[in-house]
């Protein structure tokens, strides 16, 4: 067999067939070469892996406009506008609503009215309650790196120290 | 538990904020994958943004709803792309030490990073679809429009790149 070239790639993804990797292998056992750069495509991909994926500096929120007004708009909120946003938006749709005179029967044209804000209000508590989800978890996620952050920079002054005192 | 086919019916037929369930499903890997392409976050950001607003309205031309993924980066694909074209001569941005730095060490974030930068633009896409958001190398062929075979050279050269600049 010969050198693994760009084959590489597809042994270090498993991407490679049980026959292909059966040969790949016994080819690396007898290939000082390929082995070597086998184990530095190896290094180099734990090395890019070991690289966490970032959050992003704000959320994105599709919203819709709740009235007649079709009229559809996207806005970045950062996490602290989209908090209080949501605490807001929450008293407001969960508060109980006023309740009407029991004199005369509401009109047709109110009950369909109240019927499309009642579901509309069921919508955006949903979706409110899935937000307040996703904070709380970014939340734990922020403490968590926050820690670790402390953590890197202590490491990182007492090696600074340790140079220094070298 | 909704499906992302089921998703997008909804979407489409009238449920427009269900698009947010969307949005945040793809949203942090959509963003990751533009600024390691660009190397600029507040930027990264703004393009994030064009990338779903671009897949919102167009998403009636997806005719295949079970390739939503590749349909998706194919978007970002071109908004990068885009955003590189205009910054032609340009060499890598400089990075801003990130705030989610975990148990990795910060010096490696940035020199992964910045190696990332020094790639050519399509070596470096394949790098990022591959290792960070480890898609196929058929949907990559796909967001490229490439053959396979040469996703899966750039991929190769790319990984060479990097061992030469990362040691």
């Amino acid at each position: 067999m010969s050198h693994l070239g760009e084959r590489i790639t597809d042994y270090l993804l498993d991407e490679m067939t049980e026959l292909e990797r059966t040969q790949a292998d016994a080819h690396i056992r007898q290939c000082p070469e390929c082995a070597t750069q086998v184990e530095g495509f190896k290094s180099l991909y734990f090395r890019l892996q070991a690289v966490p994926a970032s959050e992003p500096p704000r959320r994105l929120v599709f919203e819709t406009g709740k009235k007649a007004a079709p009229t559809r708009f996207w806005t970045w909120l950062s996490p602290a506008v989209s908090a209080v946003a949501a605490s807001v938006l929450t008293v407001i749709f969960l508060a109980p609503p006023s309740t009407p005179p029991a004199t005369a029967p509401a009109p047709q044209w109110l009950a369909a009215e109240l019927d499309k804000r009642d579901t509309e209000n069921n919508n955006e508590i949903k979706r409110l309650r899935s937000e307040i989800d996703y904070w709380e978890s970014q939340q734990r996620a922020a403490s968590r790196e926050s820690f670790v952050t402390a953590r890197s920079i202590q490491l990182l002054a007492q090696k600074q120290a340790s140079l220094r005192e070298e | 538990m909704r499906t992302e086919r089921h998703v997008i019916e909804r979407v489409l037929n009238g449920d427009s904020e269900d698009f947010n369930l969307l949005v945040r499903q793809w949203e942090k890997p959509i963003y990751n994958f533009i600024f390691r392409m660009i190397g600029n976050r507040d930027e990264a950001m703004d393009l994030c943004q064009d990338v779903f607003l671009k897949a919102f309205r167009e998403l009636g031309t997806l005719k295949d709803r079970d390739r939503f993924t590749a349909w998706l980066y194919r978007i970002a694909h071109n908004t990068c792309y885009s955003r590189l074209r205009k910054n032609i001569g340009k060499t890598w941005v400089e990075l801003d030490p990130d705030t989610g730095a975990k148990s990795v060490s910060i010096e490696n974030r940035i020199a992964v990073e910045r190696a990332l930068l020094q790639l050519p633009d399509d070596q470096r896409e394949v790098v990022v679809l591959k290792v960070y958001q480890d898609l196929k190398f058929e949907e990559i062929a796909v967001i490229q429009d490439a053959p396979v075979s040469t996703v899966k050279s750039r991929l190769y050269m790319g990984f060479e790149k990097l061992r030469g600049i990362l040691g």
